[in-house]
Formats: structure tokens, sequence, C-alpha cells
């Protein structure tokens, strides 16, 4: 990832001058806190987050379809894969999983 | 949300629900679900204890998610352990269930399961029945 070097502040640089750099972050966007050369941490205004979450959150979001689920649902195949072990017979999943140490050594 | 462990053995174990349950982890894989999946440190222990062996690939493709961060580990903090040991005579609920509801309340969130045990407490709880059915009428 690429940074601006204007955006860039040091560590050290910030530990000395963390009220200009929080300032400048308000006013003029990101920075970028660098280590050792490498860009470390990102620090933004609060309405630039909000606006990075609600974007990721848009992007995540797919319509539910559970025609589609049911087409294509990789999980099926698990079905009963422990169906046979004895020591679950006539038990709920809720009763093995209440008493799971029972069952593990 | 935060999923209890029998929602995860029923698919196993091939109870009456595995296919609806199945479909809750495939929503969640194929990013339909938009809200935070959680499911506690306790209760994925307990899903590696039982899974292994066989079920091994059932259990890298739970992994997978967990990975991917479809669905978020919460820790069970010691302080957690604590409570559960001091509150779970007074909510009725044995200690693996205190501990769930514990960390569903602390996350402020419902959990979905299908232990009616929590019906005694103040927990709003969801099977994965009525999550998907809230999601496909959304």
């Amino acid at each position: 990832m690429q940074f601006d070097s204007s955006q860039q502040v040091s560590a050290t640089y910030l530990r000395n001058n963390a009220s200009e750099i929080i300032d400048k972050a308000i006013s003029e966007g990101i920075r970028v806190i660098v280590r050792r050369s490498k860009p470390v941490v990102i620090m933004l205004p609060v309405q630039e987050y909000e606006k990075l979450k609600n974007s990721a959150s848009q992007k995540k979001k797919k319509k539910f379809n559970l025609e589609e689920i049911r087409k294509d649902n990789t999980f099926y195949k698990y079905i009963g894969c422990m169906e046979d072990n004895p020591d679950f017979k006539g038990l709920t999943s809720v009763q093995i999983c209440k008493k799971w140490t029972d069952y593990v050594d | 949300m935060l999923i209890d462990s029998n929602v995860f053995m029923e698919i196993a174990l091939m109870r009456q629900r595995a296919k609806i349950c199945a479909d809750l982890l495939y929503a969640i894989k194929t990013d339909m679900i938009v809200e935070d999946v959680f499911v506690t440190k306790f209760t994925l222990n307990a899903i590696e204890a039982m899974l292994s062996g066989k079920q091994k690939d059932f259990l890298r493709d739970l992994l997978i998610l967990v990975y991917q961060g479809k669905i978020k580990t919460v820790k069970n903090m010691s302080e957690d352990d604590m409570s559960a040991l001091a509150i779970q005579s007074e909510i009725g609920l044995d200690f693996d269930d205190t501990v769930q509801f514990l960390a569903a309340s602390r996350l402020g969130t419902y959990l979905v399961t299908y232990d009616q045990d929590f019906a005694k407490t103040s927990l709003l709880t969801k099977t994965p029945e009525e999550v998907l059915s809230e999601l496909s009428k959304a």
C-alpha cells in the first residue's frame, strides 16, 4: 500500500506532537504513523471511519436468497458426518453439547 | 448473533434441523448475513473436540469462516468464568450455558440456539429457522 509522504508521521514525532497531528488528521484527513520506515497505524477522522465502515458493510451485503443457498450449499455434504457415533445415538444436539466433555476422550 | 454449539452439531449428527443449520452457515459463508456473527472460544473448543477424526473437513470449513472473519470468536474472559460460577444458580442455567448467556449479554446480541433452557432467562434467543425467516422477509 502506497501513502503520500505528506500523510506520513513518525511514531517519535507523534509522541511529541500528538495534538498537532490530531488537528491535521481532522482538517486534512488520514495520517499514517510510521515506525522503522514502515507504515504501522492509520489515524483518521471518525466521520471518515464511519464512511469506510458503511461502505464495507454495503459491499458485504448480498441479497438473501434461500433458493440460491440451497442450490450450492457446500455444508450439505457434512450432514450426518457423525451420525454413526454410538455415543450420540438417541440424543439431541442440545443434550450432546451440554455434556460434550463426556464424549471426547 | 452469537451461535450456540448445538447449531453446528445438528448438522454433524443429521438431526431434524440439519439442513436449515447448514443453510445458516452457507448464508454466512456467502456474505448474505450483514450483522456480526460470533461464536465463543468455548463453543469453538467444544466443536473442535467433537469434530475430530473423520469430521475434520467440516471442522476445516468452519475454521475457514473464522479465519476469514465471517465468524468472530469471543474469548471467554476469566472474569466471565468467575461470573458464570457466581450467577449460574441464580439464573438457573448450567455453567456452559451461563458462559454463553454472559457472552451474548456482553456483546449486546442474541443467541442462535435450540436450547430451551434459555427461555427462563431474559436473553433473546432465536432458532436458525427464525433467523433465516427474518432474512427472507427483509
